[in-house]
């Protein structure tokens, strides 16, 4: 992502700040409440023996929260193109259900999306900024879960939309921003530091 | 000046909506509640319903037939089996909604009767009354076990004394489980070859009554109960209460698995309240649902 932002910069203006980078942080990720959905976190019910005989346990889930990149070129005023890539993952603690004894953290899942957009800047001043964002594209979803039942891997892919219909920067050069997210990436906010070269 | 407020209007919110969104989080109750509770409430329903209801029809309604005044008779059979078929096939057969009781002609309320009961749709279901006398009769049956919280198919099995209580309603007769045991068992060994299966015997007696009258179980069949999805596994209508039990589990081919063994006592319970306390490896916990 980097490197496509840096040789985009080569075609661009010197001084004129058109490019930028964004990293950030958010929640909350609609993937850990979709996927706990259909995972099962109790005891496996495929037999009796089965249910009988399993000791392992997932006793806690954690979702991370939503890490985000993403890079825009700008190439009016108002508006920029721009990519973006978010991940997270849910974590768990394994116990032994009948000594209570701790295993292990294990990743569940992780869920990477890469997807594509615009973003409308309808309020521009030195130092601050208004903004909103729409972004689509596609996604995997890693299902770690199934490593632990002796299964191998699982990927699942997803269609991937994300909107950010208000987000506020402040700072010139080198910016923070707050913004509001609604999409399968992230339903909630976002905030990070962001660059412009 | 406005445009300022406004701008930090917009960030108070966001900054609220913030500190709102953390990591989320789910947390789940201890791994062995989840267990004791899953294997008890596969018991009660698989067990005490499976080895009730047959019984439980054609006592309610023997004593119903008994009843000299045709009104009251009609009053009570259409009260208590509204929605059953209920059909003298002919003198030795009688239907009650998709069980067929062969009754051999005689009176299930006489000491020495038996009757068999065969399902209209044939899942492997045996059903035998056999009357003790004094309201008391030996029930052994055994049937493939539906509604299972389990994916591989299962059968159940149980040979028990039920006696009917002294409760004066017909519509909901309750029975006592005075003595005997059950079991369900997976039907066939796993991949693994692993076969389990999980006993209750009963220690104290134990009440228990059919809760949902105008269900025909046996027309609607497997995951049916107040919901389409599949993977539902619904309750089964039986209300269990009082005495004690003991459930043991085993499971045959795992060389490594020490049986497990849980005593339950519902003397808290009753008929409105499902108060259940369970010892295992020197522990007694109470579960309420």
């Amino acid at each position: 992502m980097l490197c496509l932002c840096l040789s985009l910069r080569s075609f661009a203006d010197n001084g004129d700040d058109r490019h930028e980078v964004a990293f950030s942080y958010g929640g909350i990720a609609p993937a850990a409440f979709a996927y706990s959905n259909y995972f099962n976190l109790d005891f496996g019910h495929a037999s009796i023996g089965h249910y009988l005989g399993e000791t392992d346990f997932v006793h806690r889930m954690k979702n991370i929260g939503v890490f985000s990149l993403a890079c825009y070129y700008h190439p009016l005023d108002w508006l920029a193109v721009g990519a973006r890539t978010s991940v997270t993952s849910d974590y768990g603690k394994i116990m032994n259900a009948n000594t209570y004894e701790l295993s292990r953290y294990m990743s569940i899942f992780r869920a990477y999306d890469i997807s594509i957009g615009v973003k409308f800047v309808y309020f521009r001043r030195p130092w601050v900024r208004l903004y909103s964002e729409v972004f689509a594209g596609g996604g995997a979803l890693v299902d770690d879960s199934k490593r632990y039942m002796d299964a191998g891997k699982t990927v699942h892919g997803r269609f991937v939309f994300q909107s950010v219909p208000i987000g506020v920067s402040v700072g010139k050069r080198l910016g923070c921003f707050l913004q509001l997210e609604l999409g399968t990436s992230i339903i909630g906010a976002s905030g990070g530091i962001s660059y412009r070269f | 000046m406005r445009r300022i407020s406004a701008i930090l209007s917009v960030f108070a919110a966001v900054l609220a909506a913030m500190s709102a969104v953390s990591c989320s989080k789910l947390e789940f109750s201890e791994p062995l509640d989840i267990k004791v509770m899953n294997i008890y409430g596969e018991c009660k329903g698989g067990v005490f319903y499976h080895s009730l209801e047959a019984l439980s029809r054609a006592v309610k309604w023997q004593k119903i037939n008994a009843i000299e005044d045709d009104a009251l008779k009609a009053y009570f059979m259409n009260l208590v089996f509204l929605e059953y078929d209920t059909d003298t096939l002919d003198a030795d057969v009688l239907r009650i909604g998709n069980l067929l009781y062969s009754t051999g002609g005689s009176d299930i309320l006489e000491q020495g009767s038996v009757w068999t009961v065969k399902t209209v749709f044939d899942y492997g279901y045996d059903y035998r009354i056999e009357c003790l006398g004094n309201d008391e009769w030996r029930v052994t049956m055994s049937s493939q076990n539906l509604n299972s919280v389990f994916a591989a198919p299962s059968v159940v099995s149980g040979d028990f004394v039920i006696a009917a209580s002294d409760s004066p309603s017909y519509d909901g007769m309750v029975f006592v489980f005075t003595a005997g045991s059950g079991k369900i068992e997976d039907e066939a060994a796993d991949s693994e070859g692993k076969r389990g299966g999980v006993s209750v015997y009963i220690e104290e007696p134990v009440s228990a009554v059919i809760d949902e009258n105008g269900y025909d179980y046996y027309e609607n069949c497997v995951r049916e109960i107040g919901s389409e999805n599949s993977n539902y596994a619904p309750r089964l209508p039986v209300t269990v209460f009082g005495g004690a039990m003991t459930i043991t589990g085993d499971v045959e081919g795992d060389e490594g698995f020490t049986d497990v063994l849980y005593y339950v006592d519902l003397s808290l319970a009753s008929m409105n309240e499902n108060i259940v306390r369970i010892y295992f490896n020197g522990v007694w916990k109470s579960y309420v649902w």
